[in-house]
């Protein structure tokens, strides 16, 4: 079997889904309506609310939740075999992540482009919001000790991409003087950008990094000196080297998944085939039962709680019309869904020795380069690939984390007023949103930090897919194709989170830390250490799930008295 | 005929969205910047529209038919309630 049919059959699983599912849910549940004035044009003030072209907001949604969540995802899913994982992509897909992340754009726009944190103060009070509040700032710990860990063993694993992500780094910056100072075109612009890239990915290729450079300790540097680059872009303005870095990283990214893509539907010509088999195991020892485990571990690539913050704190207010929200919201969840099966056919044309060779997930370079040497160049440009797809990786990561720890430093100025206001400062809260992520990052092993970030992030698209669910009861609309959906995500996202807390738990009480494989913190003395933030790990999921299961009665209380407020005929959801 | 503007249809459907995914978001944050620092202008010299004593000011006077046009989405912005999940957008 090759990877063409699970494209194909992702194809015409998401076609069903937008042609026939969503536009009955359309007509059932929200009936959008074309002439009704939408926050866009309400309140236009041509920078937070304007109308934009269905085709650009597309771009952007797809472009905004399309990160490392699909790509990585798959691979613990692995661990039980890649049936289950491609059923949960294809009916997760189906039934629940287009369903949010269109739910959240509709909400909002019904709501006055509102996003939900007053949202969720209007449906649960002050105590929802808070709550909400405080989940999201530990949801930004755990993300970000994710991401910091994964560059960290990526530049540890590929010696080819640390140069060249300094070389992309160096590049955004220069772009960005070129494009706000020296005010050059911006055709000419990225032109040098692309330039610059392509001689990056060679910088890289021919000045590797040493492996290992400082044994057991190297992965705790690395974490730091991710740690410094985040610090930098954090602290500095947008337009200066956020912005910059994102828009040149953009084209290497976006044309390594179109590259991965057309090797998936090329694969029969170029006679790739899977070689992972479809079924292993109930459960595993590092990653537990596969209820709850595999539904969160894919994350994004099925559903994910990032996108109903993006969706309705910035795309519902350029929305131009009502019935746009589906081609933005459903299509590019329903996109993202085929980047998670071209991703989990990257990993299945490995064979399991293979894809254990690489001792983790950068794995998925290796199966990109099976995928697309074939047509890009044959065994001579192996090493080239490898080289570009490793840096994709890390670009992916590093530019989604920037904008994570900027977000961050802004929340924190806003929790810690008044007593606690120097945590708020630019500075320390920078510091503090990346110290305590590098302890995490350079203690937990990749499989518990993903896991805990994707049960913490999923169940975020539960809660939204509460507070959409409230929306409709209150206007008196259908419900049950999102209270079920959300009941399923909370449900399992707080087993998850239990489960992986009992895991650290287990870990202390045995005297024998959870550690990343090769971690110094594994043997004495630092492993006391290591116990200590195992404990703090214990800490964090303990809150995560108390703040979640509070947010999920709170929004059940809503769901009942909206329910019994109703009137008794069924109505759209237009309030 | 129908097939020709159909295909330009949908190059131009294609140039959006690689428009959206790589640039539209720099585009709002560039007009984002430049709004704060606009908006900041305003309240120094017009801040008494909105309840901020500012000394009266004869530029302001000279300045006001050029800034006219802003003032109701200053006003609005200013007003608007703001929140810890905005602060992604």
């Amino acid at each position: 079997m090759s990877p063409f049919w699970f494209v194909l059959l992702a194809l015409l699983g998401y076609g069903a889904a937008y042609f026939g599912y969503a536009r009955w849910y359309d007509r059932a549940v929200w009936r959008p309506d074309a002439g009704r004035t939408t926050p866009a044009h309400m309140y236009m003030d041509g920078v937070e609310y304007f109308p934009v072209s269905r085709y650009v907001l597309w771009g952007y949604q797809y472009k905004s939740v399309a990160a490392l969540g699909p790509i990585l995802g798959p691979y613990i899913a692995l661990q039980y075999g890649w049936l289950p994982a491609l059923i949960w992509i294809i009916v997760g897909n189906f039934f629940i992540g287009w369903i949010q992340d269109y739910g959240s754009i509709m909400v909002s726009v019904r709501s006055q482009g509102r996003s939900f944190g007053p949202i969720s103060h209007e449906t649960m009070g002050a105590g929802g919001r808070n709550t909400l509040l405080g989940f999201v700032l530990f949801y930004l710990l755990i993300f970000s000790a994710a991401f910091i860990h994964l560059v960290a063993v990526f530049w540890n694993e590929f010696p080819a991409t640390f140069w060249a992500t300094m070389g992309v780094l160096a590049a955004g910056a220069i772009t960005g003087q070129l494009l706000y100072r020296a005010r050059v075109s911006i055709v000419v612009t990225t032109g040098v950008a692309l330039v610059l890239v392509a001689l990056s990915v060679v910088l890289g290729v021919h000045a590797p990094t040493p492996a290992d450079v400082f044994g057991p300790w190297t992965l705790p540097f690395w974490a730091a000196v991710c740690c410094a680059v985040l610090y930098v872009a954090s602290i500095l303005p947008l337009p200066s080297f956020i912005q910059p870095v994102n828009y040149v990283s953009f084209f290497p990214a976006f044309l390594a998944v179109l590259a991965i893509l057309i090797g998936a539907l090329l694969s029969p010509a170029l006679g790739v085939t899977l070689r992972e088999p479809a079924w292993k195991a109930w459960t595993t020892p590092a990653a537990g039962p596969i209820w709850p485990m595999m539904f969160v571990a894919i994350a994004c690539g099925a559903i994910s709680g990032w996108h109903s913050l993006v969706g309705s704190s910035s795309t519902s207010r350029q929305l131009d019309v009502e019935t746009d929200a589906r081609p933005v919201g459903a299509g590019a969840m329903l996109s993202e869904g085929l980047l998670a099966l071209a991703s989990l056919a990257a990993f299945m044309v490995l064979s399991p020795r293979e894809a254990g060779g690489t001792g983790n997930v950068g794995a998925w370079v290796d199966g990109a380069v099976r995928l697309t040497k074939g047509y890009l160049g044959g065994p001579a440009a192996a090493a080239a690939l490898k080289a570009y797809f490793a840096l994709t990786l890390v670009i992916f990561a590093l530019t989604v984390q920037a904008l994570v720890t900027r977000f961050w430093r802004l929340v924190s100025a806003e929790v810690f007023q008044g007593r606690a206001a120097w945590l708020g400062r630019r500075h320390v809260a920078t510091l503090v949103g990346l110290g305590v992520p590098w302890l995490f990052a350079v203690t937990g092993g990749w499989t518990n930090l993903w896991l805990y970030f994707g049960g913490a992030n999923q169940l975020l698209a539960g809660l939204a897919l509460m507070l959409i669910t409230i929306h409709l009861v209150r206007a008196g609309s259908r419900t049950a194709p999102t209270l079920w959906p959300a009941a399923f995500m909370i449900v399992t996202t707080l087993a998850s989170l239990l489960i992986q807390a009992w895991f650290f738990a287990r870990a202390i009480l045995r005297g024998r830390p959870l550690v990343g494989a090769g971690s110094p913190l594994g043997a004495p003395p630092w492993h006391l250490a290591a116990i200590a933030v195992n404990g703090a790990f214990v800490a964090v999921g303990l809150a995560l799930f108390a703040l979640g299961l509070r947010m999920a009665v709170l929004a059940c209380r809503a769901y009942v008295a909206g329910r019994r407020a109703a009137g008794a005929a069924p109505a759209a959801a237009d309030d | 005929m129908a097939g020709r503007a159909g295909i330009a249809r949908a190059l131009r459907a294609l140039r959006s969205a690689l428009h959206g995914m790589a640039a539209h978001g720099h585009a709002a944050a560039a007009r984002r910047a430049r709004t704060s620092l606009e908006h900041l202008f305003l309240w120094a010299l017009f801040g008494d529209m909105q309840g901020l004593p500012v000394p009266p000011n004869p530029y302001a006077l000279l300045l006001l038919p050029h800034v006219a046009g802003e003032v109701g989405a200053w006003k609005r912005r200013s007003a608007r309630e703001r929140d810890f999940t905005d602060l992604l957008s």
